[in-house]
């Protein structure tokens, strides 16, 4: 490989890993605010609710504020890595100092 | 209690103790093979990156097991059972952490590291930007803030042995024998016999296995002790999903109680003792009904009685007031209350939480009771903090940052990312569940809280008939604990080897690093033992302390070192200086105003917050303000100069 196919390599993998923190952060943004959105209202208001409103056994601000956004979480996760990051060859060790 | 819950116990410690033996044995052989790996390679890189060749199973695992720390299997648990269902709120960051945490920096560490030829992370930090100043600041504050954390989990391992080990006769003998050395020692013999003799073995243990093995003994060990941490969380969750009558009737028993008060009462004998009586600490006596509550005094200290003597007063204790509808939590207690006691209680004197006193629904919805605040456990804005703590501040960890610096290719990453999404939904959903179920099935452990995960390992194991399943239960939390004792003991010797001796001594023979490295490991762990022979009470403020600090330190210079090509090496250490600084004026601000040692919460915020805010902006403004670092540094880690613009 030459020099400047080199850099190009270095640089293509610069700018996809800068792509792929950019959608990470648009992850964590999205699920804050469902997360934080919904149970500023549904969390906080679950202690004054008669009868209790359960799902599953659980408060139901459990199921819609939590576990739901961790299954979506997980399953966007899963293609993240299996269909949008890209792989990259990994550089040779140079020798120790 | 009555006597055959004491024979069942006894039979859980025993059990323990053959499950530690066995725990011990597996580790020290994993170290024995992954020193023999360590032949014909170098030496360093080998030993604190394990030669940057981990698998899938082995970077999810060592990941997962350092992460999960023994905060996770005692302080967490802790936090469930006192404060009920807004845990899950606290915990919401975890549900983006594998892949916030890990994606975030993981794939470009790896690369510049590799590029770089770094082993530690001041090292990245300073090939990076070409700069001296940056290595030497980021060596002094990865050792100051990560040694809080390890002292920490010393202590921890500590304790979890002395529960897990408490009812072996030949540890109590042991235990008696420290005692009789120890005592006439000024300073050392202050400490608990039983505290000392653990905390002497703990340290042994991981220091020799750590030091023998290097990084690939730590990975291998994590890798077991990831397995017995996911075996154990999902054996207690069926146990005590089934104690309980189904999750639907612990959270509508839930819902019904209220928080303890606490306070002092006074108590008296019915009979006049002829011997001194003891009530032990965690003694019940039940109370009469009142407004639909049925009511129960638990001691919080033990009380007892000399001969002739029938009061005893000012005797801490809490009263749990539950609904009358609460039968399994009734029932629990009542089997728990020794009906010869004959013991009155009069002159209650107790308070009730400041948040959540008398409130039915206060366990099972936000903001979650809380003893010392009237805003409640989780205010919304704190909640906000800890969505933004938990994965960035874990993005920031220099011992997560190790391990991502050592992984063999990007599919193992990928896939890693994936398992450890799956492993902590399995992890830390199930914990939620069992401490929630734990406040119905063993109710008043208010007194001791930190003691909830052993106590309904042996509680849930007992009841069911196989308290020998108890010893893996309890190994989990304490195979949390070593696994993330290892990882810090080689973190904190890597960055004094090799950003410290090796950078005075460039020209150290292979052997002479050898024995260097060992040496260090081996200082290290003593150094923090012999911290911890009488641990500080202000221990827990100290360690949100250090994780806060090296997220302070770390998250933004790391980031902007790895995306940024402008930054500059002046930055980097304005950066790394205000971020920790800010930590620590936060701390010093919570000091004079809460009196104690503790974070500044302007806003509700917690000062990670703030403390990254300020290092981003100082280090945009000097990066703005000084000159550009070399041109070829750029063109090595980001492929163009165009870039610097």
């Amino acid at each position: 490989m030459s020099e400047s196919d080199h850099k190009t390599d270095i640089a293509t993998s610069y700018r996809q890993s800068k792509r792929e923190m950019y959608v990470m952060i648009c992850v964590w943004v999205v699920v804050g605010l469902w997360v934080l959105g919904y149970n500023s209202q549904a969390a906080y208001a679950a202690e004054n609710e008669v009868p209790l409103r359960m799902l599953f056994g659980m408060p139901r601000w459990v199921v819609f504020g939590w576990l739901i956004p961790l299954g979506m979480a997980n399953v966007f996760t899963i293609w993240f890595c299996l269909r949008f990051m890209k792989d990259e060859p990994m550089e040779e060790l140079p020798e120790e100092e | 209690m009555t006597e055959p819950f004491h024979i069942l116990a006894s039979m859980a410690g025993n059990a323990a103790l053959i499950s530690f033996a066995v725990y011990m044995v597996f580790v020290f052989v994993l170290a024995g093979l992954a020193n023999r790996e360590q032949s014909g390679k170098s030496f360093l890189n080998e030993y604190f990156l394990g030669s940057r060749n981990l698998g899938m199973w082995a970077f999810a695992f060592t990941y997962a097991a350092t992460s999960a720390s023994g905060g996770s299997f005692m302080g967490f648990p802790s936090l469930i059972y006192t404060h009920g269902w807004v845990m899950a709120l606290w915990i919401a960051g975890y549900i983006v952490v594998p892949l916030v945490a890990i994606g975030l920096i993981a794939k470009r560490l790896n690369q510049v590291a590799r590029k770089s030829g770094s082993i530690t992370v001041p090292e990245v930090l300073r090939k990076r930007l070409g700069s001296e100043a940056v290595g030497t600041v980021a060596t002094v504050l990865l050792v100051f803030f990560q040694f809080f954390f390890l002292l920490a989990q010393f202590k921890a391992g500590a304790k979890i042995m002395t529960t897990l080990l408490g009812d072996v006769s030949v540890y109590q003998s042991a235990v008696t024998l420290v005692g009789d050395l120890t005592n006439p020692i000024p300073w050392v013999g202050s400490a608990e016999p039983d505290y000392l003799l653990c905390l002497i073995v703990f340290s042994i243990s991981v220091v020799a296995y750590t030091a023998w093995g290097g990084f690939r003994a730590v990975v291998w060990t994590d890798m077991m002790q990831g397995v017995i941490m996911g075996l154990g969380v999902i054996i207690l969750l069926g146990l005590a999903l089934n104690q309980v009558g189904g999750i639907g009737n612990a959270t509508r028993e839930l819902a019904r109680q209220v928080p303890p008060r606490a306070g002092s009462a006074t108590l008296m004998l019915k009979v006049e003792p002829t011997e001194v009586v003891t009530l032990v600490k965690g003694t019940w006596m039940e109370l009469p009904e009142k407004e639909g509550r049925q009511q129960f005094v638990r001691l919080k200290d033990s009380a007892k009685f000399s001969v002739g003597q029938r009061v005893s007063e000012n005797v801490s204790v809490i009263l749990v007031r539950t609904s009358v509808e609460n039968e399994t939590e009734i029932s629990s207690i009542r089997s728990q209350i020794n009906d010869e006691l004959g013991v009155d209680v009069s002159s209650l004197d107790v308070a009730g939480y400041q948040y959540g006193d008398d409130k039915s629904g206060v366990y099972i919805s936000a903001p979650g009771p809380k003893s010392n605040s009237g805003l409640g456990f989780l205010p919304i804005m704190l909640a906000v903090s800890f969505f933004c703590f938990w994965p960035f501040a874990g993005a920031a960890q220099p011992s997560y940052m190790a391990r991502q610096m050592a992984f063999k290719d990007i599919p193992t990453l990928r896939h890693s990312i994936i398992f450890v999404a799956v492993y902590f939904s399995m992890i830390y959903f199930p914990l939620i569940i069992i401490f929630t179920c734990g406040r119905v099935l063993l109710p008043g452990w208010e007194i001791d809280a930190d003691r909830i995960m052993p106590e309904m390992a042996t509680f849930l194991t007992t009841n069911a008939g196989v308290p020998w399943l108890a010893g893996l239960l309890v190994a989990a939390p304490f195979a949390a604990v070593m696994s993330s004792v290892d990882s810090f003991l080689l973190l904190v010797s890597g960055s004094v080897v090799r950003d410290v001796y090796q950078r005075r001594n460039p020209d150290a023979s292979e052997v002479k690093m050898k024995k260097v490295t060992y040496w260090t490991t081996i200082g290290v762990g003593a150094l923090a033992m012999v911290a911890m022979l009488n641990p500080p009470q202000f221990l827990q403020d100290l360690i949100v302390f250090g994780s806060g600090g090296l997220g302070a330190s770390f998250l933004m210079p790391v980031v902007l070192a790895l995306y940024w090509p402008r930054l500059t090496s002046q930055a980097t250490v304005a950066g790394m200086l205000s971020g920790g600084g800010s930590m620590a004026i936060f701390y010093l601000i919570g000091y004079v105003v809460n009196g104690k040692f503790s974070g500044y919460e302007l806003w509700s915020l917690h000062p990670f917050i703030w403390s990254v805010a300020v290092s981003a902006v100082v280090m945009v403004v000097v990066a703005r303000n000084s000159p550009p670092i070399q041109a070829v540094l750029v063109e090595k880690y980001f492929g163009k100069t165009e870039l610097m613009q």
